[in-house]
């Protein structure tokens, strides 16, 4: 039995060379984003890229369902857009909506990062006010020194002086600044303009915006823990999250809806809420 | 055959050439090594700032990854038909019409540091051979530098079996010659001279009619592999013009070997077979043969260097003008798996070893020189080859290094303008899909490979069937750190003169019995 012919192995190789050049500049244009449409001609896509947290979410793309997330795909691409305005639902059972309007351009992906709070707050736990600690026979009940510290930290804010309230208004995070004017939180991106997040921009980009203009006055704002895209902050009505993206419709979300309470975000990922005497640690992993 | 008188006939490195030749030389040192790091770091930096041509590069290049796949599998699958066929074949009655009694088959089994009973393994696989053992040579090469029990071992074994063959030597290889590097090439050249005078002109026995088959110690003859090459032999048009090449199988060791030394001795056994179907591109590896006149008209192996199994294919190619070839015979020799007491020991032989393999990119000076001062040779051919064995050794460094990173390098320094594009999410997406269809070809490479062992030996059962099959898997990381990497590490090795010593692969077998075929 002999090795295969030369003469076959030539047919091999022009066979395989022709099929690869044909196939190139196809791979090409499906690579950037041209489609072709039922009468052959091209016409070039875009798309929409959802980023979350979130396992077990619906997808919606103007009101039809296109996908689910799950534990190893949280995020979801949705190609072969032709160019447009796209309505995009995010949404899980128990827990609130995220929905947008978002633009889509020829060879282009429109990202946004979704968030959805679930409809009852989640505490993780309540730090007590005492703890107990056996001495010999007996148990004593003393003050918690994690909870004294975290009324501290309340109370250090709350007593600050205007002019220094005006520093500590003041939070920033991978080069975005949150700053409060009244009852306005505004958003800045302090890096290079050619660099500002996808959030900062709508059709062209905005390097200073107004976050959100609250009903009532602003007693504290923040980032949401482990994002620079999304801010919490506490008004007569509860603590809420929003985000900064400029798109339309602006997300706002309760975390904890009730009047008179307070919060703190701990380390930049904790989120303390103080709801009288109480202070709760909310979850806000999901 | 001129060729083999010039002073630079067995050169081996840039420093013992003078003058013009000496920078020519060198330029082709660096070749290799310079067109591998020019593709990686180029690929690197151009992800920085073209990362859309580089993204398409890369999609492009794993299209074509993808087309070489199958080519290539087309190789393999007919090889693996080949070999089968030549393994059932009874070669006796191939050879019944024709005369052969004059052939003489003279086996080297050179050895440094293996034990007894390693070489007794392979005394006992000849002595399996159907093949008159009359006519059959046997040396036992031992080297002066492994100490007296060496040569002791040499002289037990000529004891106990020198007397089942027509002629047995054992050679004792001086050390520190002028002008040798430590080696197997140093080894058997002393060997075959030693073989020529001793057992060739003492039984005027002609250099035509004898074989020579350059062996490893742990080398394992199929029964009827003396008898196929004689049959090879006797139908080439012109056995003088041609060397020939077994397929090598790591099987004497296979089912003890860790997954990843087994992953990597399949792999190497695969691309031997494939390049048995394309024996234009065939240079010898590792266990091969070769008429005895053809080796003294060249002076043997080269004995200044370390990858003397494909260098005398070179010497002989330069030394016939360029009408020189290697014949493949697709009948299996059987060797050792690495295997090692640790499994990291392992890890690290096997790292030597390819890296003692792909350091055969010292022929590609050598080869590249001898098209310059070799004018005989056609232009074309010289084109043909060169381009065979740059890209051939190219490939190997970088291909795994492209695919496996540039895959995703663009998304990570692309910058944002590149990654609010289309082509940064389809880029994953379009080299993960080729990829996959890429690794469909390891389905067959399981399969032939659960085709090619040995027997289950006892104690071992479908656990073990199963673990060559899931094995498999374990392809996309021992391509880079058995192929890319160490092949990457010899080419720069060459372009800065740290030429590699020869590294003699430690041999250990949980098994004292062998058995193959």
């Amino acid at each position: 039995m002999k090795p295969i012919s030369r003469g076959m192995r030539r047919i091999y190789l022009v066979v395989f060379t022709l099929l690869f050049i044909m196939l190139v500049p196809t791979l090409i244009l499906y690579a950037l984003g041209y489609r072709f449409a039922s009468d052959w001609s091209i016409f070039s896509t875009g798309g929409i890229y959802i980023a979350s947290d979130q396992s077990g979410a619906e997808i919606y793309l103007n009101n039809k369902l296109v996908s689910q997330t799950s534990y190893f795909r949280r995020g979801y691409f949705i190609q072969n857009l032709r160019r447009g305005n796209y309505f995009v639902i995010f949404a899980k059972q128990n827990f609130r909506s995220w929905s947008k309007h978002l633009d889509v351009l020829d060879q282009k992906v429109t990202e946004a990062y979704a968030f959805n709070m679930p409809n009852d707050p989640v505490i993780r736990r309540e730090i007590p006010e005492f703890t107990k600690v056996s001495v010999a026979t007996s148990t004593l009940t003393r003050p918690n020194a994690f909870y004294t510290d975290l009324l501290i930290d309340f109370a250090e804010r709350n007593l600050q002086s205007e002019s220094v309230l005006g520093l500590l208004r003041e939070k920033d995070r991978k080069k975005v600044v949150l700053w409060q004017e009244g009852n306005k939180v505004h958003a800045r991106w302090t890096g290079a303009e050619d660099a500002a997040p996808y959030f900062f921009c709508n059709g062209t980009c905005h390097t200073d915006v107004v976050v959100y203009e609250s009903p009532s006055p602003i007693k504290y704002f923040d980032f949401f823990p482990n994002r620079n895209d999304l801010i919490l902050l506490a008004n007569d009505s509860g603590v809420y999250v929003t985000e900064i993206d400029v798109r339309p419709d602006r997300n706002i979300q309760p975390v904890y809806e009730k009047g008179g309470v307070d919060f703190i975000v701990e380390n930049g990922n904790i989120l303390y809420v103080k709801d009288g005497s109480r202070v709760l640690e909310v979850e806000t992993a999901f | 055959m001129e060729y083999q008188n010039r002073p630079y006939f067995h050169v081996a490195r840039a420093s013992q050439l003078t003058g013009k030749d000496r920078v020519i030389y060198k330029l082709f040192e660096i070749l290799p090594g310079f067109l591998s790091w020019a593709s990686v770091i180029l690929a690197v930096v151009l992800s920085f700032f073209i990362p859309v041509y580089v993204a398409l590069f890369i999609i492009v290049f794993d299209l074509f990854w993808l087309f070489k796949t199958v080519y290539l599998s087309i190789h393999l699958r007919h090889n693996w038909k080949r070999m089968r066929y030549n393994m059932k074949l009874d070669w006796s009655k191939m050879l019944e019409k024709m005369r052969y009694d004059h052939i003489v088959h003279l086996v080297l089994l050179p050895f440094y540091s293996e034990s007894f009973e390693v070489i007794e393994q392979s005394i006992k696989s000849l002595l399996s051979s159907k093949y008159d053992k009359k006519k059959m040579a046997v040396v036992v090469a031992s080297e002066e530098r492994a100490g007296p029990m060496a040569a002791e071992i040499a002289n037990r074994i000529k004891e106990k079996y020198g007397e089942q063959f027509g002629y047995f030597i054992t050679t004792v290889h001086p050390k520190d010659l002028p002008d040798e590097a430590p080696g197997k090439g140093s080894n058997i050249s002393y060997a075959a001279e030693q073989a020529r005078i001793h057992i060739l002109d003492k039984h005027k026995i002609r250099y035509e009619d004898v074989i020579v088959s350059a062996f490893d110690m742990d080398t394992l003859v199929y029964p009827q592999y003396f008898l196929c090459l004689t049959w090879y032999f006797l139908t080439t048009p012109n056995p003088y013009k041609v060397s020939f090449q077994p397929v090598p199988l790591y099987n004497n060791n296979i089912w003890q070997a860790p997954a990843f030394s087994r992953v990597v001795a399949m792999s190497s056994t695969f691309w031997q077979m494939i390049q048995q179907e394309r024996p234009e591109r065939l240079a010898t590896f590792s266990s091969h043969a070769v008429c005895f006149r053809n080796l003294y008209e060249i002076g043997y192996w080269q004995k200044n260097m370390v990858s003397e199994d494909s260098r005398i294919f070179w010497n002989l190619f330069l030394a016939h003008d360029g009408d020189y070839s290697v014949v493949p015979i697709s009948y299996p020799v059987s060797m050792d798996a690495n295997l090692a007491p640790t499994f990291w020991q392992t890890m690290r032989n096997v790292y030597k070893q390819h890296r003692r393999w792909t350091w055969g990119v010292e022929n590609v000076p050598y080869i590249l020189f001898g098209f310059v001062k070799n004018k005989k040779i056609s232009l074309e051919k010289k084109i043909r080859l060169a381009f065979v064995q740059l890209e051939g050794f190219w490939s190997l460094a970088t291909n795994p290094l492209l695919i496996f990173f540039c895959g995703w390098l663009p998304i990570i320094v692309g910058g944002r303008a590149f990654n609010s594009t289309v082509l940064s999410r389809s880029l994953p997406m379009i080299t993960r899909d080729l990829m996959i269809l890429s690794m469909c070809g390891l389905i067959l490479s399981a399969f032939v490979c659960m085709t090619l062992l040995p027997p289950l030996p006892p104690g071992y059962g479908r656990r073990h069937q199963f673990a060559m099959i899931l094995q498999w898997v374990l392809v996309p990381i021992s391509i880079i750190l058995f192929g890319a990497l160490p092949g990457l590490e010899s080419q720069t090795r060459l372009m800065f003169s740290k030429y590699l010593g020869f590294w003699v692969t430690p041999k250990f077998r949980k098994e004292s019995e062998v058995h193959v075929g």
